[in-house]
């Protein structure tokens, strides 16, 4: 609260302004405001009338200078119509139907190209092979979780047998290595086990191919599951294997507390259901696992992002409901005009007519009346509704809607007589 | 639709059950819901000249176009626009060309003599839409008849298109007049409904009034001044002519009107300075009282069912129409409207009654619903009288008269008032009473 003592602007006598206590400070500041001017300091005053006059002046000089405009943020705004919106939203109408590629979210290692391969052949085999035709039958069961303890299997057969069926149920690699489990363990009940299953479950670990899984199955005749734990790799997708495995490693941390159990963690993806997991920041890395993932991110040469191309009559254009309105007053007024209606029946009755138009908007079949009155004095009714159809053939319909054909290419017209009078 | 589920209907959703699949049916199908709005459009027609000989073709098809012409709900489209005038009835038609016109129906046919002199006759109704047959009949008569073989084909299109009774083959008795208006000479007189074949009923030379045509038989009633004493109500068969007196009462007897079955005839009775409801059954000749009162109550008319009637009566102080049960008793006023209310008819159909409205120095021909809602005036003017229903109670025939020296017309329109036209007769005419379809 110490001004400087020239304080221009102040006004305040030197006197006031000087270092004397507060006290008299404001004694001399109230003589001042009561009008007590030291004349002979004349400066003072002056410079006060100076400033004043000064201060005036620019209140008045800039009073009426424009205020700076407040900028507002800018925020581009776009105003498109329902059509508009519409077509932004859909699907690109001359898009070439590819054959969608494998989704892969990761780069595929050496080993891990070989699932894919598999696959695509599996699908192109389909139709043909007659081998997969006899374990056709297999599949169906095998979609049921249960394991067929029963081993006995020879492996080269089921290495065959799982990827035909794979490819038809998941496209995805991740789903191939679990599948091949189930699969193949049913076909084991026929086929004697074999010896070679060793082997190929050293092949399993690496990679999702169908045989090794096999291979475990005959191992253990009895449940998979355990058998699975030990030999760590071959972690079926199957949710109870999964919890298992989440058990006992919660278990062995309750247990230990050690935080570095190497026991294969199962996948969120697969255990998630288990909710005693619980969430240790600090015991992250013990959450990632050392063992090859069981539930793999789907992986490729390149990463190919397909979006799904959807069917054509399920995700296709949708027109905006008042798109819809405007389309419905367009026919609604072509019918009105094409209906001789003449007002004579006092009972209700509202014809309900199925139409199906072509692209041109004429009708691509013939109209079906859905419910052909059971009174012969509306039976008239009903007709005049079916002529009203038929002469209002070709239905004009403005172009602007022939990317939406799908939506309204079938319709149910009803007529209603109500209000004629 | 009703709400009742019957095997048609079923068989409907059936069918739709079925088509299912095969469309593309969405979860979410849209109804396109089309509401007339009260916007009417007349049904358009083509009629063709009929082949045949072609004399009596075409007067087939004239006559038809005539009758098609006063229906309001069907439109006959001007021949002069027609491509093909003759279309061959033997073929379907050039749809397409019926098209273009707007045509919705077709009708080709045929009229030709045939060796033992009777006429043979045929019709062919044609939707255009579909390009289908709708309709087809073959008639054999005596050529004299011709006229109404064409009006039994155009109540048969009629009927068909609209699912109404027709009414053409009907026809109407009226009241001719002759002479200066001072002293006319009114004859009893029949004509089909649009005018032709007129014949003259009584000689002339009595006052006749109020003809009323027998809803179930060739028969009319009508007041009948006669060569002094009282007014009476007299019986008239038609075909033979054959007349009598209806009852035998003290006093005047007037408005009369048959009961639906045809039965029974409901009448006024002048009694001192009242008058009263009675009826009279046609067989046994038992009159019934049906109303008591020192008022004047008269034109009464039955309902479709005959239980109830419908009249008017001045016993509010003004004359107001009034409906009892058919046995009579206590009646209730319908009429509430400004003016006096008169000659209430009740349509055969059950719907409306229609009446003359007096008011404002004019009368107005209109229809209300039998408990007096919904009134609707169809006409007004100078002086309009006498509705008469048609059979199918959807048109009323009335009588108009312009004042001044000219006399009386009769006009006919339909129930709805959208069409009016003027029934040719040869001279003046009065009091229409419309009867019952012939075949």
């Amino acid at each position: 609260m110490s001004p400087p003592p020239e304080e221009p602007l102040s006004g305040v006598p030197k006197d006031v302004q000087s270092e004397a206590p507060a006290e008299s400070r404001v004694a001399a500041l109230m003589a001042w405001a009561r009008g007590k001017i030291n004349w002979r300091e004349p400066g003072v005053a002056v410079s006060a009338g100076a400033h004043v006059a000064l201060l005036a002046a620019t209140l008045i000089a800039f009073a009426d200078t424009k205020k700076f405009e407040d900028a507002p943020e800018s925020i581009p705004v776009e105003m498109i119509s329902d059509q508009q919106f519409s077509q932004v939203m859909k699907g690109d109408k001359t898009a070439k139907q590819v054959q969608p590629k494998q989704n892969a979210e990761k780069i595929a290692d050496v080993t891990e190209t070989k699932p894919t391969p598999p696959v695509a052949e599996a699908k192109r085999d389909v139709p043909t092979p007659p081998p997969p035709l006899k374990r056709v039958p297999d599949p169906g069961e095998d979609d049921k979780p249960e394991l067929k303890p029963e081993p006995p299997m020879p492996p080269q057969r089921l290495a065959s047998l799982p990827p035909t069926p794979q490819p038809p149920p998941r496209p995805e690699p991740k789903p191939e290595p679990v599948k091949p489990v189930a699969k193949a363990e049913p076909p084991k009940a026929e086929a004697p086990p074999e010896p070679d299953d060793p082997k190929d479950a050293e092949v399993i670990k690496p990679q999702p191919v169908p045989r090794p899984k096999i291979a475990e199955a005959p191992k253990d005749p009895t449940p998979p599951k355990p058998v699975e734990k030990p030999k760590e790799p071959t972690p079926p997708k199957l949710d109870e294997v999964a919890k298992l495995l989440e058990k006992r490693k919660l278990e062995e941390k309750a247990a230990a507390a050690a935080k570095e159990t190497p026991k294969p963690v199962a996948k969120p993806k697969s255990g998630d259901e288990s909710t005693e997991h619980k969430f240790d920041v600090s015991a992250i890395s013990q959450l990632l696992s050392k063992e090859a993932p069981q539930v793999r991110a789907s992986t490729g040469r390149e990463l190919t992002h397909t979006a799904a191309l959807g069917a054509p009559n399920a995700s296709a254009a949708r027109m905006s409901p008042s798109m819809w309105d405007s389309l419905d007053g367009l026919m609604r007024e072509q019918y009105k005009k094409c209906w001789s209606y003449i007002g004579l029946n006092a009972q209700k009755y509202v014809a309900q007519i199925r139409v199906r138009y072509a692209q041109d908007g004429s009708l691509q079949a013939e109209p079906a009346l859905l419910n052909p009155p059971s009174d012969p004095n509306i039976r008239n009714l009903a007709e005049s509704a079916m002529r009203a159809v038929r002469r209002c053939n070709p239905m004009h319909i403005p172009s602007a809607y022939m990317p939406y054909y799908e939506q309204w290419k079938a319709r149910v017209v009803r007529f209603d007589p109500e209000d004629m009078l | 639709m009703t709400s009742t589920i019957t095997r048609r209907s079923a068989a409907g959703l059936l069918l739709g059950a079925t088509l299912a699949p095969a469309l593309p049916l969405r979860a979410q199908e849209r109804y396109l819901d089309v509401r007339p709005g009260g916007q009417f459009r007349p049904i358009m027609i083509a009629v063709t000249n009929f082949g045949g000989d072609p004399d009596a073709g075409r007067a087939l098809s004239d006559i038809i176009t005539n009758n098609f012409s006063r229906s309001v709900f069907l439109q006959p489209i001007d021949p002069k626009s027609f491509v093909d005038r003759t279309a061959n009835p033997d073929q379907p038609p050039q749809m397409d060309a019926w098209r273009v016109l707007n045509a919705q129906f077709v009708v080709t046919g045929r009229g030709q003599r045939g060796g033992d002199g009777r006429l043979k006759s045929e019709f062919r109704l044609w939707d255009v839409a579909s390009g289908q047959q709708v309709a087809g009949q073959q008639y054999v008569t005596d050529p004299n008849n011709s006229r109404r073989v064409a009006h039994i084909i155009s109540d048969a299109i009629f009927t068909r298109i609209t699912g109404e009774k027709g009414f053409f083959d009907t026809r109407v008795v009226f009241i001719d007049e002759t002479g200066p208006k001072e002293r006319r000479r009114k004859r009893l007189a029949i004509m089909d409904q649009d005018g032709q074949s007129v014949r003259y009923l009584t000689r002339g030379d009595e006052l006749v009034v109020t003809p009323r045509f027998s809803p179930s038989s060739q028969e009319v009633t009508y007041m009948s001044f006669g060569q002094g004493g009282d007014p009476r109500v007299f019986l008239l068969n038609i075909e033979s002519g054959q007349r009598e007196v209806v009852g035998n009462f003290p006093g005047m007897t007037f408005a009369p009107r048959f009961s639906p079955d045809g039965q029974r005839i409901v009448m006024s009775l002048t009694q001192g300075t009242s008058s009263n409801l009675y009826a009279m059954d046609l067989r046994s000749r038992n009159t019934t009282r049906l109303s008591d009162s020192s008022a004047i109550d008269t034109s009464p008319s039955y309902s479709p069912d005959g239980s109830r009637i419908v009249f008017e009566s001045d016993r509010g102080g003004s004359q107001q129409i009034y409906v009892m049960s058919g046995s009579g008793g206590g009646a209730q006023r319908i009429s509430f409207g400004e003016g006096r209310y008169s000659t209430p008819v009740w349509s055969p159909k059950g719907d409306y009654i229609a009446f003359t409205k007096q008011g404002k120095g004019s009368f107005a021909i209109g229809v209300m619903k039998p408990d007096g809602s919904g009134e609707r005036i169809l006409t007004e003017g100078y002086h309009n009288e006498g509705p008469t229903w048609a059979p199918n109670g959807l048109y009323l025939m009335f009588f108009r008269d312009p004042g001044g020296q000219a006399g009386a017309r009769i006009y006919m329109m339909d129930v709805f008032g959208r069409g009016e036209f003027p029934v040719p007769t040869p001279s003046f005419a009065s009091d229409p009473a419309w009867g019952p379809l012939l075949s």
